[in-house]
Parts: C-alpha cells; structure tokens; sequence
C-alpha cells in the first residue's frame, strides 16, 4: 500500500470513531505537580551566562606555531584573572533575596523585591571584580602604549570611551532598577567586551598600523 | 503611519484570564490552579504521544515548566488548552529529536518504523484489538500525527502551525498512521 | 579533475643588497616568487605588515606565494607538506606597502595575521581565520567556516559559512550569505547584515547600529544586544517568529496588526512582543535588546 491509497470508507470512519472516542482527560499522577513545581523554584534562580563571543585568537586552523610576542607576566596574570572572572560569572547563581514565592519569577520585571544577590556575595561585587581585570589589562595597555601605532592607540582609547560611558549609564541604571535584569545583563556584556578589547590590544604587534 | 507600541496600555484580560495574568507576574498559586485545571487534558496528550508512563510524566513535567517560562507569550488569542498543547506538541517533537541524535550513534534510525514486538503489540481484549496500545506502536511523526488529528480534533493546518512541519507531511504521517492502524486493528 | 601533485619549482630572489652603496636608481620593491608542495588540506599561514595580502584558492596540491615586497620589509617562508608559513616583517622605520599573492589549494586552512595589509579572499572552499588591525577584509568565497577580525578596518563578507565569526572595534561589519552559526561583535561599527537565511545568530554591540535582514523559519535564532545601538530588522515574508524586544521605542511596519502587547516597566527599555507568522512556543526566536537605543522591524 503506498501513502495515496485510499481507504475503505465504513473502517475509516470506524477507526475515527473509536479515536474520538477516547478519554481526552486523564488525571496525572499526584505527585508530578510537586515535580513540577520543585523544577520550577530552581529554575528561579538566573544564570549570568557570558555571551558566546567567540574569541577570535583561538584559531580552529591547526597551523605552524606563531611567531611569540613578549607579553608581560602581569598581562599573562590579569589574563587569567579575566579567564577565571568568567569562569566564575559563566557558574554564577543569582538567588533572590527572601522572595516571596507569589511575586518572584525569574524573567519579568517585577515589584522591587530587593537586589539580585548571588549565594554568597552581590551583584556589585561580582561587577567590582569586572572592575579590577580591567584596571589590569588597563595598566598593561599603559606599559605599552608609547610603542603601538598612533593610529592603533586612538581607536583603541575611542572604544574604550565608549565602553565606560555605556558601563558608566548602565550601572547607574541598575542602582535605580536593581531588579532590571535586561540592563544587569547587558552590562555584563559590555564589561566582556571591555575585557576582550583590552586582550586584543594587549596582543597587538609593537609598531601596529 | 506604523503603530507605536509604546503607548499601549496594558490590554485588560480577556481570553487572558485573571489566573493566567497572575501567573504571567509570576504567582505560583494562580500557576497551580492553572495547572489543576488542565493537567488532565495535557496529561492525555502526553500518555499517548510518550507511549510509557514514565516518560509521559517527564513529559508532562517538561510541558508545565516550559508553559511556565514561556507563559508570558500567551496573549489569549487561542485557547489556554491549545496553548498547552502546542507547547505539549513542540516539547515532544524537540525531546524526540534528541532521542534520534542519541539513537544516530548507536544504530540506524528508521523513521518509518513501525514497532510491533511481543512488548509492544497490541492486546487482543474480548475480541477487540486494543487502541491505545496499537497508536503506542507508531512512529513518533505519524503518532503525534494520529492523536492530534483523529483523537484531539485538530485540523491538519493547526497541528501544522503548532509543530512546524508542513501540513502535507502532517496530511502523510496521519495517513501512514490510520493505515498501519487499520491493518493491526484489522 | 585530477588533481596534480609534486613539486612546483619556483625561483626565489634575493632580496636585500649587497655592498655599501645603494645605486641611486633602485627599485623601491623586489618581488617575491615562491612555491611548495602542501597537502590539500594542510595548514598555511601568512603575516602581513601593510599592502595587501591576496589568497586565492586552486586545485593544486601546493602554495605559491607571488609579489613585491617593500625594501624596508623581509619576505620569510618555511615548512612542510602539512603546513606552510610566510610573511612580511618590517625591518627598519614605517612600514611600506608589500603586496602578496598567495595561492593555496581551495580546501586548505588558511590563516592570516596583518597589521594594515588588506586582505581580499576569492575562490576559496575551507576553512579561513584572517585577523587585520587597520586594514580592510573583502571575502567572496565559500569557506566551510570563516573567522574575521579586524579593529578599525572594514569586514566586507560575502560568504556561507556554517560557522560565521566577525568581529571589529570601529570597523563596519557588512555580510551578506548564510550560516548556521553566525557571531558578530562590535563596539562601534556599523553592523549590515543581508542574510538568505540563518539558524542561530547572535550580534553584540556598544553603540554601533545594527541592519539585519533574513529569512527566518520557526527553528531560528536571532539575538541582538546593543546598549545604544539602534537596529533595524527586516523578516522576509513568509518567515515566521516570535519578537521580543526591549528598547527605548519599537516601530513595526508591514506586520499585521494583531493582539500585540506593549508591557510597560518602571525603567527603560519597554518590552515590547510580537508573533510573525506561526512560531513554535518553547523555540528561540527573535530577541532584541538596546538599553537606549530604537527597533524598527519590517516586514519586507
């Protein structure tokens, strides 16, 4: 039989007969809405994920060693700080403070039930600690900058105004909106990019345009 | 002129009941009447697009919490009931495809295959052949198919809308289904 | 077509001079002729200083590297049939343009480093990494994947790769093709996207407009984040998608006007939803946000 077959009428309609037939409603068991509703006050708890830009450095293209530039020990270390801060942002578990189960729900904004706090510690700590891999990478630059391009220098130090005058609002923002998660995570974002542009000029050839 | 959005007031509930409202703000209370009310008619659903028990209420657990995070979505332009389904619907179809991407690795996935093994094929109960048990027997695409058209109701149009397959493929998986049906009920 | 392999034999000229005098009329540039064997898909490398780096792929078995090179720069080369590597490094004082030609075979992996060199790619089918600081990037090809980076120079990509990276500081961002996989991240460039159809996408900026246009089916994915970039999203008819936008103001043209609801919140950006077409629940969609910034989505 092929799918263009046609039926015999009379089965047919005996068939979706019994089909409409069936109990449409069947009781769950009892305990699946404490399953439920155990799976959902977990999934109160919001995750600042860092975004998946990608970092263009770490080539996929298996390629002869490239020539090494010196790096200072302090950029190896305020890289592996910023290495470790999103390791511990992309683990980083914001639990509402005393939320009161019939208004805290993870994505809107809601009443003001208080600031977004982690576990252990808040979410101004977690941007103090964005603040201190940057003022890092920041001094790094500074060793290095008498010795790039003019040019790199000046589009450097533009995004760089940039970035803060975007960190600078938006954290004035969440002072007003602590529950605003839109603008929590849109600074995260723009302090990763803060910390990405700082690698990237950290990894640019002395003399570079 | 394209319409600002900006200015429109919040729209007061209609199909959008007071529960469902309370529930988008985030009352786990008003969630639980919600659920209370249709969780039988979910629960139907699942039962017969999971084949087993088990794996219907994981299913019924993925559906409630998914409708949780994605309530606020739901603008009452259809019922709650088909909301919940196309939820239902899209949380199956997503789960199974996890379930081929497992199942690539280990054998070769034939998606027409109809299983009728000793477990699984249907009981011949006082002469008659058990439906419940020959729709468990299906291929996923031609069950969920089946149980939305023929049992749920649902034009092939809505179960396409709701899955996002084509409604000729939808119109194909459903005659696939009545006709193994057919000949197992036979 | 057969594929040749083998040994291509290239004369290499010295570069550099001799003797303690320059004659008075020296060429400014000496040119670069080169050549090795290089399995189909192994690796080459190739660093620029300023010119341009040209790479267009063949169907030979073998790299070879073609050009003039600036008295103040050195041509360097090196490797085997897995991998090849060259450049131009700058000996003395500003650098002066050089300008390279590099044929590689079409599925090799190629990666290029450049200062201020342009680099333009044509009729190449694999995998590609080019990173630039202030030159242009004009890519017309067909890599399996394609990573691109430059500060302030201009990313003009046109290309389909499954997986798709472009990233700048000031530089606009210009691709038009399509991907499965698609980053962009800017801090202030402007950002045109022409896309056929994407499945996951992802765009990230500080203040730097975004353009995107695609088709969208009901399993795609589109995220826009921009503190106060404006974007202007264009959906081909047809697709279909469920908004949701935050921002300081929304517009929708050519989109029917249905049940949409505009959820006000105490602080910007507004919430604003809309369903195109028939999107599946509990399947991404499109998610826009700008702290200050304006939506304009279309319908086109």
């Amino acid at each position: 039989m092929h799918d263009n077959d046609t039926f015999d009428e009379a089965e047919l309609q005996a068939l979706t007969d019994r089909a409409k037939a069936l109990p449409r409603d069947i009781a769950p068991a009892p305990e699946v809405w404490a399953t439920i509703r155990d799976r959902i006050e977990r999934s109160r708890v919001r995750t600042l994920v860092p975004l998946s830009s990608t970092d263009l450095s770490q080539a996929g293209v298996r390629v002869p060693d490239e020539p090494s530039r010196a790096r200072s020990p302090r950029t190896l270390y305020a890289f592996g700080a910023a290495a470790a801060l999103f390791v511990a942002v992309a683990t980083l578990v914001l639990v509402r403070d005393g939320a009161d189960e019939s208004t805290a729900r993870p994505v809107a904004v809601g009443p003001n039930s208080g600031p977004l706090t982690t576990a252990s510690t808040s979410i101004e700590s977690v941007f103090a600690e964005y603040d201190q891999a940057t003022t890092d990478l920041t001094n790094d630059l500074a060793q290095r900058r008498s010795r790039l391009q003019p040019e790199a220098v000046a589009v450097i130090d533009s995004c760089l105004t940039t970035i803060d005058r975007a960190i600078t609002e938006s954290r004035t923002a969440l002072a007003d909106a602590p529950d605003n998660t839109t603008i929590a995570e849109l600074l995260q974002l723009t302090y990763q990019q803060k910390i990405d542009l700082l690698r990237r000029a950290a990894d640019l050839p002395l003399g570079s345009l | 002129m394209s319409p600002l959005l900006a200015n429109q007031p919040r729209p007061t509930p209609g199909a959008v009941t007071d529960d469902v409202a309370l529930a988008q703000r985030g009352d786990m209370q008003a969630f639980e009447r919600i659920y209370q009310q249709h969780a039988g008619r979910v629960n139907a659903l699942c039962r017969r697009l999971a084949v087993d028990v088990a794996r219907a209420d994981e299913l019924m657990q993925d559906v409630f919490v998914r409708a949780w995070e994605k309530l606020e979505s739901f603008r009452g332009e259809s019922s709650l009931d088909s909301w919940l389904h196309r939820v239902t619907v899209n949380v199956f179809l997503a789960s199974d495809r996890t379930d081929k991407r497992r199942r690539a690795h280990e054998d070769t996935v034939d998606d027409d295959h109809y299983a009728l093994s000793a477990a699984t094929a249907p009981v011949d109960v006082g002469g008659r052949i058990d439906l419940e048990r020959a729709i468990a027997t299906l291929p996923p695409g031609a069950r969920m198919a089946f149980v939305m058209h023929d049992v749920e109701g649902y034009s092939h149009e809505e179960i396409a809308a709701m899955s996002g397959i084509a409604a000729a493929t939808v119109r194909v998986q459903l005659h696939r289904a009545r006709r193994h049906l057919m000949e197992a009920l036979g | 077509m057969t594929r040749r392999t083998g040994v291509v034999a290239f004369t290499l000229i010295t570069l550099g001079f001799a003797g303690s005098a320059l004659p008075t009329d020296a060429p400014a540039q000496q040119a670069v002729s080169r050549g090795w064997p290089l399995n189909a898909e192994g690796a080459v490398k190739v660093y620029g200083d300023a010119g341009s780096i040209r790479i267009i792929g063949w169907d030979r078995d073998s790299v070879a590297v073609s050009g003039t090179v600036a008295n103040v720069a050195k041509f360097f080369a090196g490797g085997d049939r897995n991998g090849v590597k060259m450049g131009i490094e700058t000996t003395t004082g500003a650098s002066k343009p050089s300008d390279l030609v590099v044929r590689v075979p079409a599925r090799a992996r190629v990666w290029v480093r450049s200062a201020s060199s342009n680099v333009d790619v044509s009729t190449f089918s694999g995998a590609l990494d080019v990173s630039t600081v202030g030159g242009t990037v004009h890519i017309q090809s067909t890599p399996t994947e394609l990573r691109a980076e430059s500060m302030n120079g201009t990313l003009d990509i046109t290309a389909s790769p499954a997986y798709l990276r472009l990233k700048s500081a000031t530089g606009a961002i210009m691709w038009n093709g399509s991907s499965d996989d698609v980053g962009i991240v800017t801090v202030s460039g402007r950002v045109v996207v022409t896309a056929g159809s994407v499945h996951r996408a992802r765009v990230e900026t500080i203040d730097g407009d975004v353009r995107f246009g695609a088709a969208f089916t009901a399993k795609s994915t589109l995220e826009i984040d921009t503190h106060s970039g404006n974007v202007s999203l264009g959906i081909t008819k047809g697709s279909n998608a469920a908004l949701e936008i935050s921002a300081r103001g929304c517009d929708l043209f050519g989109v029917k006007q249905g049940q949409d609801r505009a959820l006000s919140v105490a602080a910007p950006p507004t919430k604003f939803y809309k369903s195109i077409g028939q999107p599946l629940l509990g399947e991404p969609s499109i998610n826009i946000r700008s702290y200050k910034g304006y939506v304009t989505a279309t319908m086109q």
